[in-house]
């Protein structure tokens, strides 16, 4: 049985904005999540120290909202050592950050990532496929995975099922694809607006997601990254966790 | 649903309405007569007046010039006034303005007991039908802080309600909700509407105000610019500035 995370994203920008992660994170744990990945885009400047220590015993994996090379193709060393410096003041394992420029990076690009991450061997850095086309197609993804492997860095990753159709790859092409890089996969379904994807729990998606979770190894964390919401917060949370973990338990 | 109901008479009379933050106009010749039962949304760009119009009419904003008369009372500097109608017209506003240190059931008791004379017992006996109303009695016993957004402001409606009032005014009621939280407060809104409610409705929710409001109002410059009924508006807008709004609006707004 994998452990069930909740990205503290999952009850919203508003919502969190007004309770703060450290009362999701609680709210999320008491529901049953094993952990939570904390978003360092909803973190408060204010007391950040504060609200760092308040979520460290229920946080997993730190969210950094920077990517990790610029669009020039520069190594972003500062937003890589706060997510850094973040995750070992929450306590987390992991980070997540996506590859933002690395295309247009030089050649020696994730050799000078390499050296950074040696620096800190507490911290596993995982690369999510994001909404852009640079960090988040298919080919962009195992170019950076290739070039990562010859430099003698095996990087894991974070498999967002949803965010492949904002770059419209096909996600369980991807799933079978990087399968076994994936260290941390982000439950999510997703449904067509006139305009844009959004987000929505897995069983209102309109994307094959029962196919693509098969696809991906069952044991490592699954976290929920889907609108959380309801007048009893708790039940909810409750309810999706349980979902999950029927849903991986029953995986072949 | 659609506005096939019957209105009434004149509930709201604006005749001439000017204001001015200093040397600022805000507001401009503004005319707007609203019917008993009418449900109207006004929009408009930020800073165009459409927050200040509606907050006029419970005189949370004094106007310098013009006259406004709201179910027969007209809104003058006296205080007797201000109070009559404010007992009539109910106000959400887009920040909820719950009082963070009483409990729900106690937000929503307390004007009643203070202007209406009501006691404890009939107070909370009206606030809990409120509160089943928006589908949260269960949240009764709790404080602001532990409740969402959307919960909190449909408290805010059920404390309107509890005042027994013959005008609803909503200030932007979901733009500080989460997406995904914006429904449940449009719902509780189109309840109230189907009830017959006469309502004003600042919001750039235009799912909301093409099919509920009979009369849909767009502001620019602190001028009502065009108004219309929602079909006709949304098909034929005539002035370039609302085409412009709606092209804007349409395009990164969408239902939910």
């Amino acid at each position: 049985m994998p452990p069930v995370l909740i990205s503290l994203t999952a009850y919203g920008a508003a919502e969190v904005g007004r309770h703060g992660q450290p009362w999701f994170a609680r709210l999320a744990c008491e529901a049953g999540a094993d952990a939570v990945e904390v978003r360092g885009e909803l973190l408060g400047e204010d007391k950040l120290h504060d609200e760092l220590a308040l979520l460290a015993p229920f946080t997993a994996v730190y969210s950094e909202p920077l990517v990790l090379w610029t669009e020039e193709g520069d190594l972003d060393t500062g937003a890589l050592e706060r997510g850094i410096t973040r995750a070992k003041h929450l306590n987390a394992p992991r980070l997540k950050m996506s590859i933002g420029g690395w295309a247009k990076a030089p050649a020696d690009a994730v050799a000078e990532l390499k050296s950074v991450l040696a620096d800190h061997p507490g911290i596993e850095l995982l690369i999510e496929n994001d909404q852009t086309e640079t960090g988040g197609t298919l080919g962009a993804l195992l170019a950076f995975f290739a070039a990562a492997d010859a430099a003698g860095l095996p990087l894991g990753m974070t498999f967002d099922m949803g965010n492949w159709h904002f770059t419209g790859e096909c996600p369980l092409r991807a799933a079978e694809a990087l399968a076994p890089r994936v260290r941390y996969v982000h439950c999510k379904g997703v449904q067509r607006l006139p305009a844009k994807w959004v987000a929505v729990p897995m069983t209102q998606s309109s994307a094959p997601w029962r196919a693509v979770l098969r696809a991906l190894p069952a044991t490592v964390p699954h976290a929920i990254e889907y609108p959380l919401m309801g007048d009893d917060l708790l039940a909810v949370t409750r309810e999706e966790i349980t979902h999950i973990r029927r849903l991986r338990a029953a995986a072949p | 649903m659609t506005a096939t109901h019957t209105l009434g008479t004149d509930i709201i009379q604006m005749d001439g309405v000017n204001k001015w933050y200093g040397q600022f106009q805000v507001l401009t010749d503004i005319n707007l007569s609203v019917r008993s039962g009418e449900r109207i949304v006004v929009c408009g760009p930020s800073g165009s007046g459409k927050s200040t119009l509606i907050r006029c009419i419970n005189r949370l904003e004094q106007v310098q010039k013009g006259r406004i008369v709201v179910d027969g009372i007209e809104l003058t500097a006296g205080g007797k006034n201000v109070d009559a109608v404010r007992a009539e017209v109910g106000m959400v506003f887009q920040q909820f303005n719950l009082f963070p240190h009483l409990t729900i059931l106690q937000n929503c008791t307390l004007a009643p007991m203070r202007s209406r004379g009501l006691s404890k017992a009939e107070a909370e006996a009206v606030a809990m039908k409120y509160l089943t109303r928006v589908r949260i009695p269960e949240q009764a016993n709790k404080y602001p802080s532990q409740l969402s957004g959307g919960q909190q402001q449909r408290v805010a409606i059920a404390r309107a309600l509890c005042m027994a009032p013959k005008i609803m005014l909503f200030d932007e009621p979901t733009s500080a909700l989460d997406p995904e939280m914006v429904k449940e407060v449009l719902d509780t809104m189109i309840g109230l509407a189907e009830d017959g409610m006469t309502m004003l409705c600042v919001t750039h929710e235009m799912g909301f105000a093409r099919s509920v409001a009979d009369r849909v109002i767009f502001m620019a410059d602190g001028r009502i610019v065009e108004q219309a009924p929602p079909e006709e508006f949304f098909k034929d807008p005539k002035d370039e500035r609302t085409r412009q709004f709606l092209g804007q609006i349409l395009s990164s707004h969408h239902p939910h």
